[in-house]
């Protein structure tokens, strides 16, 4: 998944907390488009979530010093989130690798799967409470509550 | 122009100078822990976590690349070689994960799913070697700092 692009030249003010509040707020913008893989469970849609939480996390953490809490407490969900859809990404792509004779080998993995698929769900709906971290930081890149809506960029 | 002689300027500098400044600044900052770990890796060539810590270090450099894209000259030949850096070492980063999942699943199965995990355990640890080799000679080829000293020369 292409990452968007940060026009400067659209910015209004040419200033380092503009172009920071701009970079947060399309890089969430990106995750949130992606959101409904979660819902659907595709695994490419779910790779591309996984890029686009890892974009978000690195651009807060890369501006951690200038932004307000809520960033830390965003970064540490991505964190996580980023994992578990790493591991998800692995049990797709060894169940491309086991042979379909053996049967034993896909179930476990994608017992494994679903496991996995139910927790990221689980993460992501609980960083979309109105005390979670995602809301907060939504608040801070300038759009309304992400609350109910997993897809579409502001 | 450089940073440290932007830095002398002071008040002189446009708001525009000052953000692209702004953005040298972190780009340097991720490009100095890119070019560590590279030296690391290529000092400890069979160092699997070595070779992770690249590969982490490209990616918060490609991203920091995406986000600040207007801001820095370098940015598109640069996400260019960090693009073929991450094609040419993700195979022997996914190969070692994938092994250490793999390894995991058979000690905690029985009987025929065992032997088929331990099977599939075989195949990729005979691709470790070649798929390591090839991940160091990209490390190696990927000079990124003599590129950007380079472009500095007035």
């Amino acid at each position: 998944m292409k990452a968007r692009r940060i026009p400067t030249t659209a910015l209004e003010a040419c200033s380092e907390d503009v172009m920071r509040r701009e970079i947060v707020r399309i890089r969430l913008a990106e995750v949130l488009a992606c959101a409904p893989a979660l819902d659907h469970g595709d695994a490419k849609e779910l790779h591309d979530l996984r890029i686009a939480c890892k974009r978000l996390r690195y651009a807060l953490e890369l501006h951690r010093d200038a932004l307000p809490p809520e960033g830390a407490a965003a970064e540490h969900v991505l964190a996580e989130l980023q994992d578990l859809l790493g591991e998800l990404h692995d049990c797709d792509v060894l169940t491309s690798l086991a042979k379909k004779r053996e049967r034993g080998v896909v179930r476990t993995i994608e017992r494994d799967r679903r496991a996995l698929l139910d927790l990221a769900r689980r993460r992501w709906r609980e960083a979309l409470q109105p005390t979670g971290a995602l809301s907060a930081l939504a608040a801070f890149a300038g759009f309304g509550s992400p609350q109910g809506s997993t897809g579409g960029a502001p | 122009m450089t940073i440290r002689s932007l830095e002398g300027a002071g008040a002189m500098i446009e708001p525009c100078s000052q953000l692209k400044a702004w953005a040298r600044a972190l780009i340097d900052r991720r490009l100095r822990d890119f070019e560590e770990k590279r030296a690391k890796a290529l000092e400890h060539p069979h160092d699997p976590e070595a070779l992770h810590d690249v590969r982490t270090r490209a990616r918060r450099l490609r991203a920091a690349l995406e986000d600040l894209h207007d801001l820095i000259p370098e940015a598109n030949h640069w996400l260019r070689v960090l693009k073929r850096l991450g094609r040419r070492t993700g195979a022997a980063r996914d190969n070692d994960v994938l092994l250490e999942r793999v390894e995991g699943y058979a000690s905690r199965t029985r009987g025929a799913t065992r032997a088929g995990f331990e099977r599939m355990a075989e195949r990729l640890r005979g691709r470790r070697r070649r798929l390591a080799e090839r991940a160091i000679a990209a490390i190696k080829r990927c000079e990124l700092a003599h590129d950007h000293e380079g472009e500095r020369q007035p």
